[in-house]
């Protein structure tokens, strides 16, 4: 009896083993496809060719894009919030003149070589002493701390002036982000400690290709490569992306109005990233001038500007802090006459002002597509005050080249949001405008002092600030922005099959 | 002097009296004939000019009519979108605009087009970007002041590396909505 039971129930066994093991295997499939999986590569976009890897150099939205990729800093900003990167824990202000910042234990650069607090040191040391040291006034001396706790965590301990609340905050600008022995990085042999690693960049493709760094401490990235094209002409990324060639696009979804993407595709829009001016070469002394500056800003038309770009936020302005903190109205509309009597009090210096015969050049970089635009209306706003202006579009190394060099009359530039508080940005217009101690000196001015300043100089002339919009393909998920308003690619996976419009 | 002086003189002086006076006469003929060709080809010129400025400001004059109606996709489409979205055109419909606007003043062999709203404010302008979003009040007083007659005014167009003024001949209209 026993056995005939035992037999019986061998099938009733195998059924409910079946039964259990196809309900186990259902449930692992629809549970597989709500999360993200490992794998595949997104092509992706930068707003220019990139040319710079040192956290320092960096300047433009691109400049940040690749830093934040490349590198990590102490703290990250998340939802407002400081949050600790590649540092332990918040600093410990115990003695607010002293201030200890811890490291996380077994962090590697990309070349497999450990993240010392050596290297921290020093490359908040170099940023101490750079063009940018004014992102840690009030930090006297860095050095390297003794090893805290039990886990015998390594630190670096910051020397204040005096107590700095916001200390956290301005050390997860990436501008901070730490670099192997504190040396600047190029593109050779090119080693950082972020999510991603470089593999090939190509001059001729267009075409900068990114792999995971596995070893990175916060994980591996969900995708198996990134690859970040930059265009020169206007329409090429949307071309691009209508026709399914692209998973993100950040110059429109379409080439054509009425015209659909492939597939189907969702948008993410950034905060205000970046801020686009004229700058000033050295080659015409006219272009010191701050009333020819002035002028020239008094004379552009920035009513239109808004319609530059392909449906991101564009908001015209007159000052270097975005709009955020700056709300009050400007007037946009072009002021000819004022602008030209401005100009007239430099006749007598400059005879070619009253004759009308000043000649000036205006360059553009050919892989920023939209700066041909924005000359034009410079141009139309110079030739307005009588001043003849040539447009040279130059390759992204020429033109990088000839502005760090001041080799120019007048150039489009573009300067990021940083992500640092306060009035940082004004400070980097001074920067950026070759007024390094002036940034530096404006240690402890009110935000009024400090415009009047910018006014009365005017180290560049702002023309707008501008967001990010993405077009993102159906598959492509986890698409975010982080506080620099750069993309926050280490989040991005691809989920099934794109959804064909 | 000696006679043989004075004889060669006097000759000299004889002869000189009528061949300068012929000459003058000759050059007065001359000139009065060219004077009267010159008149008579600056006449025909005049005409002939006048004859091809006409046909251009007709020209111009059809072309800006046959622009600015409400069955047309470009302007009329565009006053439609304007009604509909209440004077702010959408990102897709400036896009249309943009689209079509060069190809348009290309097929019809403009020089320029502007397309403002009735704030005067520039919705197109495929020869000239800088004017995008600006406020262009001279020519929207033109086209409600001219009602599509032909005039002669300067203009800036964008070119290669550079902006220049021209002489232009433009005409301009009002278009409305309504029954």
């Amino acid at each position: 009896m026993a056995s005939q039971l035992a037999d019986r129930s061998v099938p009733l066994v195998f059924a409910i083993a079946l039964a259990i093991l196809s309900v186990v295997a259902q449930g692992t499939v629809a549970h597989g496809e709500t999360r993200p999986v490992y794998g595949k590569t997104v092509v992706a976009s930068l707003l220019e060719e990139p040319l710079v890897v040192d956290p320092i150099a960096a300047r433009s939205h691109t400049d940040m894009t690749i830093i934040s990729l490349l590198f990590d800093t102490l703290y990250r900003v998340e939802r407002g919030a400081v949050v600790p990167h590649i540092a332990a824990h918040l600093p410990d202000t115990s003695d607010p003149l002293q201030v200890s910042i811890s490291l996380r234990p077994g962090i590697r650069f990309h070349d497999g070589t450990s993240l010392r607090a050596q290297d921290v040191a020093s490359s908040l040391e170099r940023l101490r002493k750079s063009d940018l040291g004014f992102l840690l006034e009030g930090v006297k001396n860095i050095r390297v701390g003794a090893k805290i706790e039990e886990r015998q965590l390594a630190s670096i301990v910051l020397t204040l002036r005096q107590a700095d609340p916001g200390l956290a905050r301005r050390l997860a600008d990436l501008h901070t982000s730490i670099v192997a022995r504190g040396k600047a990085p190029g593109w050779r042999r090119l080693v950082g400690s972020g999510a991603w690693r470089l593999h090939q960049r190509s001059a001729r493709k267009h075409a900068l290709t990114l792999k995971p760094f596995d070893d990175h401490f916060a994980g591996r990235v969900y995708l198996d490569s990134l690859v970040l094209n930059w265009y020169t002409s206007p329409d090429a990324e949307a071309r691009n992306y209508e026709a399914g060639s692209s998973h993100i696009s950040a110059r429109g979804d379409i080439a054509f109005a009425g015209h659909q993407p492939k597939y189907a595709t969702t948008a993410a829009q950034s905060e205000i990233g970046a801020l686009a001016y004229l700058g000033f070469g050295t080659a015409s002394a006219i272009t010191g001038e701050a009333v020819f500056r002035r002028a020239v800003s008094g004379a552009i038309g920035r009513a239109g500007m808004s319609q530059i770009g392909s449906g991101e936020t564009v908001s015209p302005t007159i000052t270097a802090i975005p709009p955020r903190q700056s709300p009050r109205p400007f007037a946009l509309q072009a002021n000819s006459k004022v602008a030209s009597q401005l100009l007239k009090s430099l006749a007598n210096r400059y005879p070619a002002v009253e004759a009308k015969t000043l000649a000036l050049q205006l360059l553009v970089n050919v892989s920023r597509p939209d700066d041909s635009v924005i000359a034009a209306r410079v141009a139309a706003g110079l030739y307005e005050l009588g001043i003849a202006t040539r447009i040279v579009s130059l390759s992204a190394d020429v033109f990088a080249r000839r502005v760090g060099a001041g080799d120019c009359d007048l150039y489009i530039g573009q300067l990021a949001a940083s992500g640092s508080p306060g009035l940082a940005q004004l400070r980097k217009a001074f920067v950026v405008g070759g007024k390094v101690k002036m940034a530096n000196k404006l240690l402890g001015q009110s935000r009024a002092g400090m415009e009047r300043q910018f006014a009365a100089t005017m180290p560049i002339v702002p023309l707008f600030h501008r967001s990010l919009r993405l077009h993102i393909r159906s598959d492509v998920k986890g698409v975010t922005f982080q506080a620099t308003e750069t993309v926050d690619y280490p989040s991005i996976f691809m989920f099934g099959d794109p959804v064909k419009n | 002097m000696k006679l043989r002086g004075r004889f060669t003189l006097w000759f000299g002086l004889a002869a000189l009296v009528p061949i300068a006076a012929a000459a003058l006469v000759t050059r007065s003929i001359v000139s009065g004939a060219l004077r009267d060709d010159a008149a008579r080809g600056r006449a025909v010129s005049t005409k002939e000019m006048r004859r091809v400025l006409a046909v251009l400001e007709a020209d111009v004059e059809s072309r800006v009519a046959g622009l600015a109606t409400r069955e047309g996709a470009y302007a009329g489409g565009t006053l439609l979108d304007l009604q509909k979205y209440e004077g702010e055109l959408p990102r897709e419909s400036r896009k249309r605009l943009r689209d079509s606007g060069g190809s348009l003043m290309r097929q019809l062999s403009l020089d320029l087009l502007y397309l403002l709203d009735h704030r005067d404010r520039v919705l197109d302008a495929p020869h000239y970007v800088p004017a995008l979003g600006e406020k262009a009040a001279d020519l929207g007083s033109a086209a409600r002041k001219s009602d599509g007659k032909p005039y002669y005014a300067m203009e800036t167009l964008l070119e290669t590396g550079g902006i220049k003024s021209v002489l232009v001949l433009e005409a301009a209209r009002t278009l409305e909505e309504g029954n």
